[in-house]
């Protein structure tokens, strides 16, 4: 019964730790997006009509976080340019930029680390 | 966080606010303090009545006006925008002030630029410039359709052709650059300008042809007749000066791609949208420079080793005559020389501003006519607003929610003026009712 109180303990921690954590990340993640992506995909998530697309109900926005790292780190997969690349973010940096869009356009709220990122990025040409 | 997230911002705009003061107010232009009312969707100044002269299905784009009073409206499909296509003559045979017959025709057309010379309609389309003959009063033109000039490069970005055609039936046709600022990599952070610019060749310039003949092509025919504009929406040929006019699309994205050297109230603010006398031979400046119009003076574009201080070399590129704010995109413009509105008017410059995007996270802006006399060769200092309220809301985020963003001005015989709006498609009619 211990064992399983002090387990039951470690994972509320780690659990209270990783949303802290997380809550960070968000928040550093909306700097990065204010900073990199809001000029063309706008405050709102909703891009410019016809112009730059929309994150909102994009499925690659609510698709598999490492398909979306990759997507923007390459600028989208090429051979066609779709966007620039934003392979100069860090792996963390690029990390909670993905968790924040995730979190505030499609309401996906799941954590992603800088290494998910980094293996995303280490399979890429 | 939210918040704290945006201080750095917010400070950017408190320390470094702007310095366009050109704008003027008074008796004559918009009342500021006016209500927009909502249902018309537009503001003009005291002594104007505008009223919606039809409402048409499409993404419109410019005007023009035939002698007999015929409306003709260009419709394109452009970037998932719009519906149908060519060329909508409208008519208001009742004289209500509204258009009660409508017919189409060059429905296959991705239509933008219209123009009448010499009794035909000029159509300018993504790739060629076309020429409609009339038999008689007609209102849809029952002759062949000419291919003034084609061959113009295929390109997603920039790719409608305006133009302009002068008293000598030389046709100045814009062809726009493909791209933001001839980066070698698409929009990249950091990414050099490719050194010299391979679009030069054949886009970023004014094109110069016969009206009068057929069947030319851009590769065999005309010349390049000035370089280095980005993309002439707005281009007119002034008959009383024996000019053509024009204003350029200034280059995005200063901050996103060099934010060592810019804020994002600058990027906000900068480049100017330029205004020029078109001179043969002339370098207008894109991509190597862009206008500062806070510092009064052109610069070295960052792709191309600037820094938003470093000026190019003396007297290689053309000076503007007149500049407005960034990102307003001017996409069309009238000399007026009609008779019904105020003495001031005639002779002076009317300029269309689509309005902007890339604004944010600063309000966008434009969206809106303004009015700029002329001294003589060169506009006068101030300028003032003609017509504004279109986009539906007093501060705008997205360029998605504007309710109307105005694309053309023409007059018609009498000098009353039509005015269109790309994304409702409208078409108003503002004449002058005085006092």
């Amino acid at each position: 019964m211990s064992g399983i109180r002090t387990l039951s303990t470690i994972t509320l921690l780690w659990l209270v730790c990783g949303l802290a954590a997380s809550q960070t990340d968000v928040a550093d993640g909306e700097a990065i997006y204010t900073r990199d992506c809001l000029a063309c995909h706008m405050a709102d998530g909703r891009g410019v009509p016809g112009m730059n697309p929309p994150l909102t109900g994009s499925p690659w926005v609510s698709g598999p976080a490492d398909s979306l790292a990759g997507f923007v780190l390459t600028g989208g997969f090429g051979p066609e340019i779709l966007m620039a690349r934003f392979d100069y973010l860090s792996d963390a940096e690029l990390a909670a930029l993905l968790m924040y869009i995730r979190a505030e356009f499609v309401g996906i709220d799941e954590p992603i680390s800088a290494d998910s990122i980094a293996a995303v990025r280490s399979q890429l040409p | 966080m939210r918040t704290v997230c945006w201080m750095p911002l917010l400070a950017g705009v408190l320390f470094a606010a702007p310095i366009v003061a050109e704008e003027v107010t008074s008796a004559q232009s918009v009342d500021p303090s006016s209500a927009v009312d909502p249902v018309l969707g537009l503001r003009v100044p005291p002594g104007f009545r505008a009223t919606v002269f039809a409402d048409v299905d499409g993404y419109a784009r410019h005007l023009a006006v035939r002698d007999d009073g015929t409306v003709y409206l260009a419709l394109t499909v452009r970037m998932g925008r719009g519906s149908d296509m060519g060329v909508v003559a409208m008519r208001d045979t009742d004289g209500d002030g509204v258009a009660d017959t409508r017919e189409a025709f060059a429905t296959d057309i991705p239509a933008t630029a219209l123009v009448f010379f010499e009794d035909d309609l000029y159509v300018g389309a993504n790739t060629a410039i076309y020429r409609f003959s009339f038999n008689g009063d007609e209102v849809v033109p029952s002759g062949e359709r000419d291919v003034v000039v084609s061959g113009f490069p295929e390109q997603r970005l920039h790719e409608a052709k305006t133009f302009a055609i002068d008293r000598d039936g030389n046709l100045y046709v814009n062809v726009g650059a493909p791209s933001n600022a001839c980066m070698e990599e698409f929009r990249t952070r950091g990414s050099p300008g490719q050194q010299p610019c391979p679009q030069l060749q054949r886009q970023g310039g004014i094109w110069r042809y016969d009206a009068r003949a057929s069947n030319q092509t851009q590769a065999d025919d005309g010349e390049r007749y000035a370089t280095g504009v980005r993309n002439a929406m707005a281009i007119e040929y002034n008959a009383a000066r024996d000019q053509v006019y024009f204003l350029s699309h200034g280059r995005d994205a200063l901050f996103t791609l060099f934010p060592e050297y810019y804020s994002a109230e600058d990027s906000a603010e900068l480049p100017s949208e330029e205004m020029h006398a078109l001179a043969r031979g002339g370098n207008y400046g894109w991509p190597y420079t862009y206008y500062d119009h806070l510092q009064g003076k052109r610069l070295v574009a960052p792709e191309y080793g600037g820094d938003g201080s470093l000026a190019p070399p003396a007297g290689e590129y053309a000076e503007p005559i007149a500049t407005f704010p960034g990102h307003w995109a001017p996409n069309d413009l009238l000399f007026y020389d009609g008779q019904s509105l105020p003495e001031r008017y005639r002779g002076g410059a009317l300029i269309v501003f689509h309005g902007s995007w890339n604004r944010a996270p600063l309000p966008q802006d434009g969206y809106k006519i303004v009015f700029r006399t002329f001294d003589g060769e060169r506009p006068a200092a101030d300028w003032e607003v003609f017509a504004d309220g279109f986009k539906g809301v007093d501060v705008l985020a997205n360029p998605g929610d504007a309710a109307h963003r105005p694309m053309s001005i023409a007059q018609d015989p009498e000098g009353v003026l039509y005015v269109s709006s790309t994304v409702s498609g409208r078409v108003w009619r503002i004449e002058y009712v005085g006092d």
